[in-house]
């Protein structure tokens, strides 16, 4: 297992302090945990290994001026991402939050969906994209989420703290074929599959280069390979926090991707698309965007 | 059985980019995907499954049956003759 793998989804925090806000949840409510962030995050946004792994989004995002601009910035994207952890789990302690969403998109989805070629909902690692995906009853058919699982991560998921029945399987990119034939046979029985299109899961040449604000960076093409073959339309959507206990989701664009065979360059102008509305994710909510790696690292070749 | 193993390495070699690696030596209990044997990985599987949907008329909608049928080339060519529609 290489160190970026071992590193992905982990958590930062040991299980205890885990266990602690859960409890703090439980007891006082998101009130009482979100005044408790404020010192915490700030704790940690001191760390030097926390804000180098900001710092990439960040230097792209705000060209901050000095080092007290970077570790404001710094500390209110841990913050926000701190209330998205604690709304998580809040839905599934105490099960209450609002999701904004309209009818349209709704419909959207379900007309999607009903053309019984499977759906494929592409989100980024932004906003609550981890309680999104336990939120999707309207859609009629069976869920399911890419999603690697590192054994080091602490957190529970909704399900795990609710004691219910997930709405969703997981299909594991650390499996065999890296899921893609999960993956393909969900679609092919029409059922829908979330994942994440802004971070390369596995071997590297499963990945195109795209320009994302003002570089270049790499990003898995198997989603876009995946619709393709099975003639799955994909939707692009993000899920904005939008204050405590609450958030909404925001349809970026559809994509219908021909067969384009087997060539990757073929589909680079779709992750491109998916790029650009994760750009735009970006620009609206600039401390939503939770991918803590360096998604522009090593691809200086790709950019001259 | 034989006949059928080597439809299947025909139909890899000339629908899947494998940089004109030579097919001839694999049989029956090699592996298809992993550098242990074809060297097929996991975009790879998309165009397989693709093949083979194309030319036998199968559709693979089971991750457990997926599991088995593609573990070597044994077993994807017994699925292939008593699966197939073509």
């Amino acid at each position: 297992m290489n160190n970026s793998r071992q590193e992905m989804g982990r958590s930062l925090a040991a299980k205890w302090k885990h266990r602690f806000m859960y409890v703090l949840i439980f007891l006082g409510g998101r009130g009482v945990a979100y005044l408790f962030l404020y010192p915490l995050v700030f704790c940690y946004t001191l760390m030097p290994s926390v804000r180098k792994k900001a710092a990439a989004y960040l230097h792209r995002r705000f060209t901050p001026k000095n080092q007290w601009q970077f570790l404001k910035h710094t500390y209110l994207l841990n913050l926000t991402f701190a209330r998205t952890l604690v709304d998580r789990a809040a839905l599934g302690i105490l099960g209450n939050t609002e999701v904004i969403s309209t009818e349209e998109e709704r419909n959207l989805c379900r007309r999607l969906v009903a053309e019984g070629k499977g759906l494929l909902l592409l989100s980024a690692h932004a906003g609550c994209w981890q309680m999104a995906v336990n939120l999707m009853q309207f859609l009629p058919v069976k869920k399911h989420i890419l999603y690697y699982r590192n054994p080091k991560d602490h957190d529970k998921t909704v399900a795990e703290h609710s004691g219910k029945e997930a709405p969703f399987t997981f299909i594991n990119p650390a499996g065999p074929l890296g899921g893609i034939v999960e993956m393909m046979a969900a679609l092919n029985r029409g059922e829908a599959v979330c994942a994440m299109g802004d971070r390369v899961f596995g071997e590297e040449k499963n990945a195109v280069f795209v320009s994302f604000l003002g570089g270049t960076i790499r990003v898995p093409y198997s989603f876009y390979r995946l619709a393709g073959a099975t003639g799955a339309p994909i939707v692009v959507m993000f899920f904005p926090w939008l204050g405590r206990g609450k958030f909404g989701s925001l349809t970026s664009l559809v994509l219908r991707v021909p067969e384009c065979g087997a060539k990757k360059e073929a589909y680079v102008p779709f992750a491109q698309q998916f790029v650009d509305a994760l750009g735009e994710f970006c620009i609206k909510y600039p401390y939503q965007f939770f991918n803590y790696f360096d998604l522009w690292e090593n691809n200086n070749a790709a950019d001259d | 059985m034989q006949q059928m193993i080597n439809e299947i390495k025909d139909m890899i070699a000339q629908g899947i980019d494998l940089g004109g690696a030579d097919l001839s030596s694999f049989g029956e209990n090699d592996a298809i995907f992993g550098e242990q044997g074809m060297g097929l990985d996991s975009l790879d599987a998309v165009e397989l499954i693709m093949l083979i949907q194309k030319k036998y008329g199968i559709t693979i909608e089971n991750m457990q049956q997926g599991r088995e049928v593609f573990k070597n080339l044994g077993t994807l060519a017994r699925y292939i003759q008593e699966n197939r529609k073509k």
